[in-house]
């Protein structure tokens, strides 16, 4: 093997002389395709929605009145329609808001449930996890949680950071699908992608928990997440669509936003350390 | 869990009570008020509800500890409370919902008195105050649309 002088000046043997040019051109191929990925990327990352940044609690509107942690059309409707009538304008606003959710509760929630999910109606709060162990909320509830939400975009996933519990969730961009064998947690598995400006998620493999809507789900639960944000940015609006072979008769279509709250951060939780016995 | 009886189920609660994250209408009958007058033993800011204990003189003259519960530092803080916003050693006095139990436990509901007169409200009492006004907003203009209705027949 011969010696010769490679591209940096030193004396290499010839052999390697060919593989460093190799490696030059390689690396100059790279370099290439690295600007590609990174042009790429950038105008990925121009013509995705951006949702990044802290969220938290909307201004109150009369929209979100009869909200408690999530909206329904049905809810909303049934208070404006109160609101509209001028034999109520003596009565008082939280009597409203109680009538409006009872509304909902009978009129759109309950022909939604299945005989099973009936039964474990209303749920006790000694069945409950949360109430008892400090367990951090499973999905059902976890994303309609109120306070902060504070979301970072990556090019192959999204964390979303609650301020409730102060629950981390990752939502995969990589159009994986769940193994069969995967087992159920508290967040369940999200993959997401970005259709025009709205990231929509789908979760399963949710393990069978407690709901704000007052009935129990299995699980077999799905949901379709919809975040786009409003017209002046300063609100991020969901939809979700869920699902549950087991509790539901048809979908049930919930609402939430947030306003856009820069200043705001989470808190660590203190003294809430699942207890034993217990599982995450 | 049904099947527990209501000792054990009393029991769970008392145990569990001050670091579990419930929903406070279980716990605290928010159709009840009560106001404690005492000396703070003990505050603490923190998720998911803050704490405060208060040394009340009942009316045999012996002291007892009241627990008053409040919302956890995500709220209270967002209403600029800190760690100092409530000394120890400082006299408060307290209006909230009181356990169903009849354990000297509180709920904060409705209003604080500190040593200084400073006066604190829980999150979320300004939220009725700006609703109500919502409200009067539309009906003037569902009145006034019903006004102009009437003009143009």
């Amino acid at each position: 093997m011969g010696v010769g002088t490679g591209l940096d000046g030193r004396l290499w043997p010839k052999a390697d002389i060919r593989a460093d040019l190799l490696g030059d051109f390689m690396q100059a191929k790279l370099a290439i395709a690295a600007f590609g990925l990174t042009v790429g990327c950038a105008y990925a990352q121009d013509s995705r929605p951006d949702f990044s940044g802290m969220w938290s609690n909307p201004p109150v509107t009369l929209e979100e009145a009869s909200c408690r942690f999530y909206c329904t059309d049905a809810g909303i409707d049934h208070l404006f329609s109160l609101l509209d009538d001028p034999n109520n304008d003596t009565r008082p606003l939280p009597q409203l808001i109680d009538e409006a959710r009872n509304h909902e509760r009978d009129e759109y929630l309950r022909p939604r449930l299945t005989s099973a999910a009936l039964e474990t109606y209303p749920l006790n709060p000694t069945d409950d996890r949360s109430f008892l162990y400090c367990e951090p909320w499973g999905f059902a509830r976890q994303i309609f949680a109120p306070h902060q939400l504070e979301i970072t975009q990556y090019d192959d996933r999204i964390e979303m950071r609650y301020g409730e519990w102060d629950a981390r969730r990752t939502v995969h961009l990589d159009a994986r699908e769940p193994e069969t064998n995967q087992s159920a947690t508290l967040l369940g598995l999200s993959v997401g992608r970005y259709e025009g400006e709205t990231l929509v998620v789908e979760t399963s493999r949710v393990g069978a928990n407690s709901t704000f809507w007052g009935w129990a789900h299995s699980g077999r639960l799905r949901a379709v997440e919809r975040y786009s944000r409003s017209d002046d940015g300063e609100r991020l609006e969901l939809v979700v669509s869920i699902d549950d072979p087991w509790g539901l008769k048809e979908p049930l279509i919930l609402k939430k936003t947030w306003g856009w709250a820069p200043a705001e951060e989470i808190f660590p939780y203190v003294d809430c350390e699942p207890a034993e016995g217990s599982e995450q | 869990m049904r099947s527990l009886s209501a000792a054990l189920i009393a029991m769970l609660l008392s145990t569990q009570l001050a670091n579990s994250h419930h929903s406070s209408s279980a716990i605290y009958d928010q159709s009840r008020t009560v106001t404690i007058d005492g000396i703070v033993t003990e505050f603490r800011l923190v998720n998911p509800h803050a704490m405060l204990n208060v040394d009340v003189l009942d009316d045999a003259g012996d002291r007892v500890t009241w627990s008053v519960e409040m919302s956890g530092k995500l709220s209270l803080s967002s209403l600029g409370w800190t760690d100092d916003t409530v000394s120890v050693g400082e006299r408060v006095t307290v209006t909230g919902s009181p356990a169903r139990s009849g354990s000297p436990r509180l709920w904060f509901t409705q209003q604080m008195v500190l040593g200084d007169g400073t006066e604190l409200l829980p999150p979320g009492s300004d939220r009725l105050e700006i609703l109500e006004e919502l409200r009067r907003q539309r009906a003037r203009l569902r009145d006034g649309q019903s006004d102009e209705q009437k003009r143009g027949e």
